[in-house]
């Protein structure tokens, strides 16, 4: 079964390890803005804290793959990560357009289209994320986490709605 | 080689400063420096350091300096710098914005008056970029209060916030795009992972593992069981062991409003816990707000935790603020000051009210306010002479809250440290209490102490190092602290990253072994060669260097010490009742750490020999003119 990063934006304390252990594997730099994860703040001090990791999610259907015109995005019968051929790739930004998630960005060292490629199997970003916001499971297995931590807060609700009664 | 944030600082500090200089004087050196090793990916590295003339040290205006985590230091390398210096004085208020190449001076008015709060939060606006970290002062510090801090990210910490406001600079926010590069990018990975393996495997909830459970909020609770914590103005040790006194805890305890941690860059360990309370907002409860309600005989976290918040966006220093508060309580009680002394506030013990007060009017520098905040010895003159009898405080800034009567060695450290005032000059990280443990915070099992004391008696040859109250050994162990927190201070290290932990023991976290992990680590960033003598020579070098700046100023034996009061009213009670300092053994503890320093006995000032040691041959030459070298030989 494919394995894809799973994201918690609840658990994420917005700490960023993982876009320096992203870079650091990729690069060989530590460097945030050439990290293939980017975590987005939503926070103003002394109201709220709000991180959301953002990744690619290896769509099942996915469309860089299909906007790009030179076929340089395949997927990786070893991990289904979606890869980029860097040799093929001529920077011209329309998987990045294409993408609903912002996924896909080009680089702004190469001009090549810069992607998760789940680290050949083993992302770093996940080995480096100890609050567990990223997680490293079988789609399956991803579906069914989901909808146990949903299901907990809409447990959660039922009981307060049932002691205000 | 000085390192970077701390060690970067002083040497800048020592070329940029002028004898005594007055911390207004438009020429004097503000300074940021970023860890050597921030950015670099390396967990728990994060840190920066402000220095600066110290405003709060009215007594001595010489060196002062604040470390800070969060993410501004790495914003800083990630824009290719490592320090900045600060010299001048602005027009009208202004901000310092600083992207990549591009240095900016920008007009301030839209800030100016604000909180650190909304400061960060507009600046974020104007350029239009949600990632730019902002260290700012908010109005305590525009107004000059000797209390103002700077803050960052709710990170703050010895007050040196004027330094900032009297060059009318609001703010620096800065943004980097650029990669910092690195030696060997695997075996920083490496390095991390094994970290985090060491940390989950670990069960000992101290350091890293405490911030792990709970944050910083976990302290709340080892400092109701600890002996560290002081109860008013040094009045009680044993209040908080009172049933109702826990239970009024207890039924005031804020956990409920506890939304998540917090973290500085690259660190996965988060310890910064962020709680949101309806109608007050969030912040996030700082190490220090655990152990000031005491002070205040404050059981009302939420009150307290308003306070912090308070502080935090009006930009001041809450171990300041709480500990004037307290030492007025404490008048108010015996009746050395009345409510028309304070402008009508009724200083009652437990209210948080005064508190809140003082907050206001020192931030805006009204009232007895305006007073205060031009320093509390100034407040002390005008409440008179019995009031300034039970104000205790080093060069003007009052006193940490340690129980100085019952651990000597945090007594000396307080006593020689160049800052005053600090945490890194204590012998606090490797003490152990010889009590039974009281719950799983505080307490250590018999073989762990075991394992403490033969780490005490290979490090320091005595196991007496490690007990806290106890004088011997004390000397060799605060050495080994001063100059271990240089060095992590200087690399942008964590403490729960460097520090052998609360216990000083191996086992606990990297037990003896944290400093040959930070040399694996920093010749995997920096790809330079070291060990761990060298490391500690380098924190040798700023400890001395940071010396000569103060001694340059004017300290000296006669003034490393603390108040008299720690040796003459011993503690009331508690599990300490009837400890006080003995002067005798105080001034033979500070002659073995001058011995061990190789500095000059008879006076406390560096002798050249020592500094030229070190590499600091500029340095004595500087002293050598004021004549503040110490006599050669003994």
């Amino acid at each position: 079964m494919e394995k894809v990063i799973q994201v918690d934006m609840e658990r994420c304390v917005g700490c960023r390890t993982c876009e320096a252990a992203c870079s650091l594997r990729n690069t060989g730099q530590s460097n945030p803005t050439r990290s293939r994860i980017r975590v987005i703040r939503y926070e103003r001090l002394g109201e709220f804290h709000d991180y959301v990791p953002m990744v690619c999610q290896q769509c099942s259907d996915p469309l860089c793959m299909e906007a790009c015109p030179v076929n340089a995005i395949s997927k990786s019968e070893e991990t289904g990560a979606l890869v980029v051929d860097e040799e093929a790739c001529v920077g011209c930004r329309i998987c990045a357009m294409a993408c609903p998630i912002g996924g896909i960005n080009i680089d702004p060292v190469t001009d090549k289209a810069m992607k998760c490629d789940l680290c050949g199997g083993d992302p770093e970003c996940v080995r480096h994320c100890e609050p567990e916001a990223l997680r490293y499971v079988p789609r399956d297995v991803l579906d069914l986490e989901l909808k146990r931590s949903k299901s907990q807060k809409v447990t959660e609700l039922y009981a307060l709605m049932r002691s205000l009664r | 080689m000085f390192l970077g944030a701390r060690g970067g600082n002083a040497w800048l500090f020592f070329k940029h400063s002028k004898v005594n200089q007055d911390p207004y004087d438009p020429d004097a050196p503000l300074i940021f420096g970023a860890g050597a090793l921030a950015g670099t990916g390396l967990i728990g590295t994060s840190r920066m350091e402000a220095t600066a003339v110290s405003p709060a040290k009215t007594e001595t205006h010489s060196y002062g300096n604040v470390g800070m985590g969060g993410s501004w230091a790495p914003e800083l390398k990630f824009a290719s710098y490592d320090n900045v210096v600060i010299k001048g004085r602005a027009g009208n208020p202004v901000y310092l914005f600083i992207r990549n190449d591009d240095v900016e001076i920008r007009d301030a008015s839209g800030v100016w008056g604000r909180g650190t709060f909304e400061t960060e939060a507009l600046i974020r606006e104007e350029l239009d970029d949600p990632d730019i970290q902002v260290a700012s002062i908010g109005p305590a510090g525009e107004n000059l209060a000797v209390q103002a801090t700077i803050e960052q990210g709710y990170r703050s910490g010895t007050p040196i916030g004027a330094s900032m406001g009297a060059k009318m600079l609001k703010a620096i926010a800065v943004r980097g795009t650029r990669p910092v590069s690195v030696h060997d990018p695997e075996a920083i990975l490496e390095q991390n992972r094994r970290l985090i393996e060491i940390v989950k495997e670990s069960k000992r909830r101290t350091g890293i593992n405490i911030a792990r459970d709970r944050g910083t909020d976990a302290y709340l609770q080892g400092f109701l069981v600890g002996d560290a914590g002081v109860v008013g103005n040094y009045e009680s040790h044993a209040w908080r062991d009172r049933p109702e006194v826990r239970r009024a805890y207890e039924e005031n305890y804020i956990g409920e409003h506890y939304v998540k941690e917090i973290g500085c860059f690259g660190c996965p360990f988060p310890c910064q816990p962020l709680y949101s309370i309806p109608g007050v907002g969030a912040c996030i409860w700082r190490c220090y707000p655990t152990y000031w309600p005491w002070k205040l005989w404050m059981t009302d976290l939420a009150s307290a935790f308003k306070a912090t918040r308070m502080m935090s966006d009006l930009g001041m220093d809450n171990k300041e603020i709480a500990t004037i508060v307290s030492w007025l309580m404490h008048l108010y009680e015996m009746g050395v000051v009345d409510e028309v002394d304070l402008d009508g506030v009724a200083f009652e013990k437990g209210n948080p009210e005064p508190l809140f007060a003082t907050i206001r009017k020192v931030a805006h520098r009204e009232g007895f306010g305006d007073v205060l905040g031009g320093g509390v010895l100034a407040l002390a003159e005008k409440l008179g002479p019995e009031a300034t009898a039970y104000l205790y405080h080093n060069q003007g800034m009052t006193m940490r809250t340690f129980e100085f009567r019952a651990e000597p060695g945090t007594a000396l450290g307080e006593a020689v440290s160049a800052r005053g005032n600090s945490l890194r000059a204590t012998t606090y990280h490797v003490v152990l209490w010889d009590k039974p443990p009281r719950d799983d915070y505080s307490g250590v099992s018999p073989e762990e102490s075991e394992a403490s004391y033969a780490w005490s008696r290979k490090m320091f040859g005595t196991e007496k190092a490690i007990k806290a109250t106890e004088y011997e050994g004390k000397p060799q162990a605060l050495i080994y602290e001063m100059n271990g927190a240089a060095i992590a201070d200087s690399l942008g290290y964590c403490v729960s990253m460097i520090r052998p932990g609360r216990v000083g023991a191996p086992g606990t976290q990297f037990g003896d072994t944290s400093y040959a992990f930070a040399v694996e680590r920093f010749t995997a960033a920096t790809g330079i060669p070291m060990d761990e003598a060298g490391l500690f020579g380098i924190g040798e070098r700023i400890c001395n260097l940071e010396r000569a700046i103060v001694v340059r100023d004017g300290k000296s034996r006669l003034t490393d010490t603390i108040p008299d009061f720690f040796f003459e009213v011993p503690i009331p009670d508690g599990d300490q009742a009837g400890r006080r300092l003995d002067r005798d053994k105080f001034e033979g503890m500070k002659e073995e750490y001058y011995a061990l320093r190789n500095w000059d006995l008879e006076t406390g000032l560096p002798r050249r020999s020592t500094l030229e040691g070190l590499g600091l041959g500029e340095v004595a030459d500087v002293l050598g003119r004021q004549g503040r070298l110490g006599q050669e030989g003994g």
